[in-house]
């Protein structure tokens, strides 16, 4: 705190200056000048920043405010020596009370920042508190929806039990259903096959009876020529000889068709026999291999591809011809279906064998365009075909499949290669195993 | 280069100003960069103090109104500091400014930046130094610095705490400027050194924005913004929160780094977010948090490093993020010793508290593109 005088007039304690703005303002002062106007014009308009005690000399003793803390205290000449001397004790109390304004600044600007923290504050806890609130009245509702369904919850749970038994006992009965349906179907399966086989048979027959017939009506045309010429008196020894002669002609032929004939109803009897009664029995696997390709032989001979078989003539087998004859039936029907699509030639080829352990080993080869991976692990599920609506009913190879598991008790493995071929191997016991609750064996058909 | 800086609490204007400008004027300053707290409302006293305790008119000011000024002996919440720098005459300090930042932010800083191109007739400057009126979309600013300038710029927006007041400003010499933007362009040799520092740790899983408008973000990962911070951090975001920020990811070069820091007490009604800068639809994003007891240590490390390479400062330039303080609270005075305890000497040091940073991110020993970041602390050094 500074003591400062404009005047030229020595005054003890006081520091005779040039007046400037920066030295009156920067700190509390005392300052003596000879007019207030002065010093005004010194402080540019800023006379309200001043701090301390303006002392000019006047006629009488007088004082007044200037600003917050600043003084303008008038005194006659003589006096101002005695006045300086109050001036130091003036000027602390003046700078106490700065450096409490200057406090009372800061703690001013510090509140204001602490209010507009407080602000903040309890807006975001105000915000929070609601957000809590609705999630608490969101809770409370969900807690009363809770115990609402609790109330109802045995109820609810007797009657959608009750319910789920319902839809348990139906979903059971469909599921039998679709068994029985399945197993029907699978049944028609096989009685298709037999009607296949009875086309065939009656393809055979027609050969033998249809040149019986023919040559039956070339007899009796002979017969009623000799009548006539008997009763006309024209019949000579040598008409009536070539007539015994034709006759005897006639007569080994007919014999011969009708022999045919006969055998092949032989066979037919024995195999509807055998597919549709499971009848087992001993026989050589090459007749039954025989009979079934001849069976098919009106559907061979249609189509541009050979059957091959190489298959042991003494092999014996006590097992179920019929079962073996349906499952060739269906391989042959699945190959000539599927193996060759798009091709004019091919070859299937059957072989048999004996193996160790009174086994018989037997694989059905074709060179065809072998099954896609994708089919492969499919092909002996019920129903399952890539000919959907051209044919294939998808179980000729769950049938093949069934028989050789089940009946013959053999086992099958599959192998195919797209572009090579497909080839089923099938182990069979040569003697059937006994099934449980097996029939009696149905008798010999004659 | 002789440096000095001062600093006052006076609430006083003139007093105030007097005080800072007797105490700078012991090195007979270049340029004086200032910074202020906004209880001085009579700036004109303010600036007679000053250049009455400088003693010299012709001394160039740049300054900037801050939430608290940085300055080697304490960080405070009112009053002012000043870096005073003297190069001998071997850098030229050109100040030039730009209107109506808040409507036309480029506008502003190429009008700025023409002025200066003109003052420096062809020469590269070491480095600009910028400061900015806070109501405007920061990113735009950066646009322009990011694009347009090959030179570091340092600096910050100019704001406080009192967000209803809508008050900030910008110095050039004894003008006191509102909606501008003021840049400085040192015009000579001066060595420098530029590093930044944040902590911060993403957090959640990243999102894509789906709809936004300037710093307004609407609707990220088809749901509104304010949901999807608080789905990724966990918990209720609070208009009081703070450090809670966006980090782009992706579009950006090698080094760079952008973060759009979550503005507090302007979270929309609507569950949109307001951000200290623009964010763009179809940008990916990923919430972070800052965490404070982790901003001395990346102090720590900055000095450390900085220290590591040898370089001499005569003086620092701070902009260091208002969150950033509002988080340590009586630890933020850790940002200025943090250099003498590096230096092992007194460094005159002053800077201030900032709504957003400015200054390219240092990788692999060069400068990216110049970057807006936030809740970041910047400082430069400037070499002896």
């Amino acid at each position: 705190m500074r003591r400062l005088t404009s005047l030229d007039l020595p005054l003890p304690g006081f520091e005779v200056v040039t007046l400037r703005k920066a030295t009156l303002l920067s700190e509390p002062v005392a300052v003596v000048v000879a007019s207030l106007p002065e010093l005004l014009a010194v402080l540019q308009g800023h006379a309200d920043r001043l701090q301390g005690v303006v002392i000019t000399p006047g006629a009488e003793v007088g004082l007044a405010r200037l600003a917050p803390l600043a003084w303008h205290a008038t005194v006659p000449m003589a006096e101002i020596g005695s006045l300086a001397r109050l001036v130091p004790g003036w000027l602390d109390a003046i700078g106490t009370a700065d450096e409490a304004l200057q406090q009372v600044g800061e703690t001013r600007f510090r509140t204001e920042r602490l209010s507009r923290e407080l602000e903040s504050t309890r807006v975001g806890y105000n915000d929070l508190t609601c957000r809590l609130r609705e999630q608490v009245q969101d809770l409370l509702a969900a807690k009363t929806e809770l115990s609402a369904l609790n109330e109802t919850l045995e109820s609810r749970i007797a009657r959608r039990t009750a319910q789920l038994e319902t839809a348990n006992a139906e979903l059971s009965k469909a599921l039998h259903d679709l068994m029985q349906a399945q197993a029907e179907l699978v049944r028609a399966a096989q009685l298709s096959g037999l009607g296949t086989l009875v086309a065939g048979i009656a393809h055979e027959l027609n050969t033998p009876i249809g040149n019986g017939l023919t040559i039956a009506t070339t007899l009796a045309d002979e017969a009623r020529r000799m009548r006539r010429q008997l009763r006309d008196g024209s019949l000579t020894r040598g008409a009536l000889e070539t007539f015994f002669g034709s006759t005897a002609d006639i007569t080994v032929v007919m014999e011969r068709n009708l022999g045919r004939a006969a055998e092949i109803i032989g066979h037919f009897k024995q195999m509807v026999v055998d597919q549709v009664g499971e009848h087992r029995r001993d026989f050589k696997l090459s007749d039954v291999v025989a009979d079934t390709l001849s069976a098919m032989s009106p559907q061979l001979r249609k189509r541009p591809y050979r059957v091959t078989t190489e298959i042991d003539e003494n092999l014996l087998m006590d097992s179920y011809p019929g079962a073996m004859s349906q499952i060739l039936t269906n391989l042959v029907a699945n190959a000539l279906i599927h193996a060759f699509e798009g091709r004019d030639e091919g070859t299937v080829t059957l072989r048999a064998a004996a193996l160790d352990g009174d086994k018989v080993g037997l694989s059905f080869c074709d060179d065809g365009c072998g099954i896609a991976p994708k089919d492969l692990e499919h092909v002996f599920e019920p129903f399952y075909t890539t000919k959907f609506g051209q044919g294939g009913s998808g179980l000729g190879l769950y049938i093949v499949y069934n028989q050789v598991h089940k009946l013959l008790g053999g086992h099958l493995e599959l192998r195919s290669t797209v572009g090579v071929g497909t080839c089923f191997h099938m182990v069979l016991p040569r003697v059937a195993p006994v099934l449980t609750g097996e029939r009696e064996p149905a008798p010999t058909p004659h | 280069m002789r440096a000095k800086s001062a600093s006052t609490t006076l609430i006083d204007p003139y007093r105030a100003g007097l005080s800072l400008g007797r105490s700078l004027s012991e090195i007979e300053p270049e340029v004086v960069f200032l910074f202020v707290t906004l209880q001085y409302q009579a700036w004109d006293e303010f600036m007679d103090g000053l250049y009455d305790g400088l003693g010299d008119s012709a001394v160039r000011l740049v300054g900037t109104s801050g939430d608290g000024f940085y300055e080697s002996s304490r960080v405070s919440d009112i009053g002012a500091s000043a870096l005073a720098l003297n190069s001998g005459g071997r850098v030229r300090w050109h100040v030039e400014s730009g209107t109506q930042v808040g409507a036309h932010p480029e506008g502003a800083v190429r009008q700025a930046l023409a002025s200066l191109r003109n003052r420096l007739e062809g020469r590269d400057p070491a480095f600009f130094y910028m400061v900015s009126d806070f109501y405007t979309d920061a990113s735009r600013i950066e646009a322009v610095i990011h694009d347009e300038i090959d030179q570091p710029v340092v600096g910050g927006i100019a704001a406080d705490d009192d967000s209803v007041a809508n008050s900030g400003c910008v110095f050039i010499d004894r003008a006191v400027l509102r909606d501008s933007v003021v840049m400085l362009a040192a015009d000579g040799p001066l060595a420098f050194q530029i590093h930044i520092a944040n902590s911060i740790d993403p957090v959640g899983s990243p999102g894509v924005v789906d709809e936004a408008q300037g710093r307004t973000l609407h609707r990220i990962d088809s749901i509104e913004a304010l949901a999807f911070l608080e789905r990724e951090i966990g918990k209720p975001v609070l208009r009081s929160d703070q450090g809670i920020l966006l980090t782009v990811l992706g579009a950006d070069e090698p080094g760079e780094k952008r973060l759009r820091a979550v503005a507090q007490n302007v979270t929309g009604g609507d569950g949109s977010l307001t951000l200290h800068g623009g964010i763009r639809t179809g940008e990916r994003v990923q919430v972070c948090v800052a965490d404070p007891t982790k901003f001395q240590d990346s102090v720590r490390e900055l000095f450390a490093h900085a220290l590591a390479t040898g370089f001499d400062p005569a003086a620092a330039l701070i902009v260091s993020c208002a969150g950033r303080k509002w988080l340590l609270g009586g630890q933020i005075d850790h940002e200025v010793q943090a250099i003498a305890s590096a230096f092992g000497r007194d460094i005159p040091a002053a800077g201030f508290s900032s709504f957003g940073e400015i200054a390219p991110m240092l990788h692999e020993g060069r400068y990216t593109r110049n970057l807006f970041h936030n809740v970041t602390y910047v400082v430069m050094l400037i070499g002896a």
